[in-house]
């Protein structure tokens, strides 16, 4: 069931953005609380990652707003992916891995520490068996808006691939994430327009407002993992 | 030429929009971003269905006007628009109502 949109309810929806300096991410919480998201994953490259960083956009975050720091992690080879998830796996909430080439595609959806595959589309998109390795370790597919308007290629091509990935993702019952992945102010979008756009690669309105929640489960389940109190899928320490 | 009775006219919406920019934009060249943006992103025959109109701009907030049926696309097609007269901008849907005045008072003047 589709919870109610106006301002007052509270729909649990959570964005992801890139970091861009102190004030540049502030710009973008104030936007995004204003286009009523309730939080935001905020993700990091290997470079500009710094825990200072972290405690200092905990302390920039406005009131009733939630952020989690994540990391984007670009890798060749599945020993480098291996370790950096080992490095940095107690220090973020999500980990994501820059995808596009289906080799990194593959050695990603097999891989069960890894939280979200982004541009799944840069590439020649995603197989059935990818797919279906994603679904079973899930490993969420992230569906960023930010490609779709900054492509540099044909838009109805990548339409086509970001349609044929959602459908192979469906079909094994993966998640997807839907997410704007701005940079600057003028990278984020209201939700509304963001589930309107993804329409057009083949997400109904449900869809879209699950893949918004979906960030939030993980994080929760992440947190878990790190406090201790989840064991294993399904065992929870209560008390 | 008689215009039609009410009964026989295409049901409108009104969106009430802003324009996130450091810059003015004109008018035209807003007008001009849409229709290509939109014929990027959903072709003519789809923008022939939308039946746009901007009915008033004045540098940060406006309205427009679309055909009832296709009020998400015309929020998709404006929330592709990033560049005007290669200025940065994103445009953000305020709301949507049935009529320019409950538009105006809800959403513009504010």
């Amino acid at each position: 069931m589709i919870e109610k949109e106006s301002k007052n309810d509270k729909i649990g929806i959570y964005d992801c953005i890139f970091y861009n300096g102190i004030s540049g991410t502030y710009e973008m919480f104030r936007l995004l609380k204003r286009y009523c998201f309730n939080g935001t994953v905020v993700f990091f490259d290997e470079r500009s990652f710094d825990a200072d960083i972290i405690d200092e956009l905990m302390f920039i975050t406005p009131k009733n707003f939630e952020v989690f720091p994540g990391l984007e992690i670009k890798v060749d080879s599945l020993s480098r992916l291996k370790r950096k998830i080992s490095d940095y796996r107690d220090l973020v909430d999500i980990i994501a891995v820059n995808g596009g080439d289906d080799k990194v595609n593959r050695m990603v959806s097999r891989e069960r520490y890894i939280d979200i595959l982004r541009n799944t589309d840069q590439g020649r998109g995603i197989d059935h068996i990818t797919a279906k390795f994603a679904a079973e370790n899930g490993v969420m597919i992230d569906f960023c808006i930010n490609n779709l308007i900054n492509n540099k290629r044909s838009l109805p091509a990548l339409l086509g691939k970001m349609r044929k990935n959602l459908m192979l993702i469906k079909k094994y019952g993966g998640k997807t994430i839907l997410s704007s992945g701005g940079t600057d102010k003028f990278g984020v979008k209201p939700y509304r327009q963001m589930i309107a756009l993804s329409k057009f690669i083949g997400m109904d309105r449900y869809d879209g407002f699950e893949s918004f929640k979906n960030i939030y489960s993980r994080v929760g389940k992440n947190k878990k993992y790190r406090d201790g109190r989840l064991v294993s899928e399904g065992i929870e320490i209560i008390s | 030429m008689k215009i039609l009775p009410s009964s026989l006219r295409t049901k409108r919406w009104y969106i009430a929009f802003e324009l996130i920019c450091d810059e003015k934009i004109d008018e035209k060249d807003l007008i001009n971003s849409i229709w290509s943006a939109g014929l990027l992103l959903v072709g003519a025959y789809k923008m022939s269905l939308c039946n746009i109109h901007v009915i008033n701009y004045n540098g940060k907030k406006g309205i427009i006007s679309c055909a009832r049926e296709e009020v998400d696309t015309l929020r998709a097609v404006l929330a592709i628009i990033n560049k005007i007269d290669n200025k940065k901008v994103a445009i953000n849907v305020l709301g949507v109502g049935g009529s320019i005045k409950k538009v105006n008072k809800k959403y513009i003047k504010d």
